[in-house]
């Protein structure tokens, strides 16, 4: 204990740097009340370019409904042509066929009224090969 | 109301319930029958179910008929048997337009 100089792990001169203990939480980021305005400001945004999107949608529909109208008199022209030559081709089948039968009347309609009924097209395939038939029925299809 | 018709009298019309083939349709395509059942509900509106199943039996067969083709398929049934005997016994034969080789012009 005679103030012999032993080495001991002492501080630096002077001290250590300061540091900071104290808890560190600081406000950051966006309030409550601006997320949420950014939030419904988007979805206003959305509900903006779907309102858009859909009145360009109905116009291109009506485009297309035109579209159809206006082709409409020659596809219906040429349907009504195929189906009274379809029509006459039976009816004159059906007479060769039919003659034998007794009590026969070819061409008889089956309905009492005199209107123009349109023919199904059982009656314009009846005498036609099945695969017809069934591709006119079934040939379209309109899903995938 | 059978004698008091209050329906036209206070300008109602409570028959919008009733579905049928000639009411209003989407893009205002009609249907296949929608004559024979126009023809029909306007022969028997309004006179009672006695009545119109007497007065308008032609109306309702022929919107049977056009519904439902029962005497159409039958017809048509009978012409093919008659055919496919008379191909049998060989005194038809059909024609090109009705063995597929036929020129689908229009």
């Amino acid at each position: 204990m005679a103030g012999s100089k032993v080495m001991q792990d002492m501080p630096p001169s002077g001290g250590y740097a300061p540091f900071d203990y104290k808890r560190n939480l600081p406000k950051r980021g966006m309030s409550g009340y601006s997320m949420f305005g950014i939030g419904v400001g988007i979805m206003l945004f959305g509900y903006w370019k779907l309102f858009k999107w859909n009145r360009e949608r109905r116009h291109l529909h009506i485009e297309e409904l035109e579209a159809k109208i206006a082709l409409m008199p020659l596809l219906q022209a040429e349907h009504d042509r195929r189906t009274l030559r379809m029509l006459r081709e039976n009816l004159e089948e059906e007479a060769i066929i039919m003659k034998d039968v007794p009590g026969w009347k070819v061409g008889e309609s089956v309905f009492h009224t005199e209107r123009w009924v349109t023919p199904m097209s059982e009656e314009l395939f009846n005498l036609k090969p099945r695969e017809e038939f069934l591709r006119k029925r079934f040939g379209f299809l309109l899903y995938v | 109301m059978p004698f008091v018709d209050i329906q036209s009298r206070l300008g109602l019309n409570l028959d919008r319930w009733l579905l049928v083939q000639s009411g209003e349709q989407p893009y205002k395509r009609a249907s296949r029958c929608h004559a024979f059942e126009k023809e029909w509900i306007d022969c028997s509106h309004g006179i009672g179910q006695t009545r119109a199943q007497k007065e308008c039996k032609l109306e309702f067969e022929d919107f049977y008929e056009c519904m439902h083709r029962q005497k159409t398929h039958q017809r048509l049934y009978a012409i093919r048997q008659q055919r496919d005997k008379m191909i049998k016994a060989g005194t038809y034969t059909p024609p090109p337009h009705h063995t597929g080789k036929g020129e689908e012009s229009p």
